[in-house]
């Protein structure tokens, strides 16, 4: 029996060693994820929540068309238009971020973060001209149901945006002291895809709240 | 993705918005304008997550989880904007 064997177990052996010497190729599913898993885990659970709220806009809006139908009408597109504006220049800024660490780049990697800030607050002094002007056209939570999904919506977005703003804040701190480089930049690509994911959130807000009525 | 590369989507997106923008000014809410801005919803998240986030070449779990929300999302909401009595028959208890 092990006479049989002896030409199999040697061929065996040979595959093994070659395998052994030959590089290893790394498949597309082992390629390196952008941050770090915990940072996914977080933003699956953030777009979860606002696909809900989404889902619940839908649902209250089929059983109150008149409703739903009038009240885009009455918010400030030039607001909700200006904000999206800010928030997808934000996103480029934080790109042209990440491409300057890549190419070891520091104090690029500053300015372009310092910009995207910028675009933060520009979002945050919009948003909140836009209450005052809601408040003085006698708008708040509690005119209609459009009004009390809109404020839920758009404050909790909001808050995210000042979430996301600590961490650019953060992260730029970081980059200032030579924390990164082209080698390691994890922790930056992570608050960069956290941002992202609030500018992703906002894409769909905009046209549902403003645009589609 | 170099930086002109990156400078081209960002002009792309602020184009969407603003012809988004456009639409809800200028056109009545007919069926074609919600299917036209949901359209541009997709095409904001494709840009986003592949070019922005740099998804393009990462693992596919990663990068069709985050593309999935904007497949799934969009069309969702432009069906029940266009069929809003379909939705609320569903949803009546």
């Amino acid at each position: 029996m092990s006479t049989l064997n002896a030409p199999l177990k040697a061929e065996f052996i040979a595959q093994d060693e070659s395998n052994y010497h030959s590089p290893v190729v790394p498949r597309k599913s082992d390629q390196a994820i952008p941050a770090n898993m915990a940072v996914w885990i977080l933003i699956g659970a953030e777009l979860t929540e606002f696909a809900l709220f989404f889902v619940i806009y839908l649902v209250v809006r089929s059983h109150n068309p008149e409703i739903f139908s009038q009240g885009p009408e009455r918010l400030n597109l030039v607001a909700g238009t200006l904000n999206t504006l800010a928030l997808i220049t934000s996103s480029y800024f934080v790109a042209r971020a990440i491409s300057a660490i890549k190419m070891n780049k520091p104090k690029q990697t500053v300015k372009w973060l310092g910009a995207s800030l910028l675009m933060g607050a520009s979002y945050l002094g919009i948003k909140t001209w836009e209450y005052f002007w809601n408040a003085q056209a006698g708008l708040d939570s509690r005119t209609d149901l459009f009004y009390t999904l809109y404020y839920y919506l758009t404050f909790n977005h909001l808050l995210h945006v000042m979430m996301g703003m600590c961490t650019l804040a953060w992260v730029m701190v970081r980059a200032h002291y030579n924390a990164y480089n082209k080698d390691d930049y994890q922790g930056l690509e992570s608050a960069a895809c956290y941002w992202h994911m609030i500018d992703l959130a906002w894409i769909i807000i905009f046209p549902l709240l403003y645009v589609l009525r | 993705m170099n930086n002109k590369s990156l400078t081209v989507y960002w002009l792309v997106l602020i184009s969407l918005t603003l012809l988004s923008a456009i639409f809800a000014d200028a056109m009545a809410p007919t069926s074609w304008v919600t299917v036209i801005v949901c359209a541009s919803i997709m095409v904001k998240g494709q840009v986003i997550v592949d070019v922005f986030m740099g998804l393009r070449d990462a693992p596919k779990s990663i990068r069709y989880m985050m593309l999935s929300y904007f497949y799934v999302l969009p069309p969702m909401v432009g069906l029940a904007l266009v069929f809003p009595s379909t939705v609320e028959s569903i949803t009546t208890l």
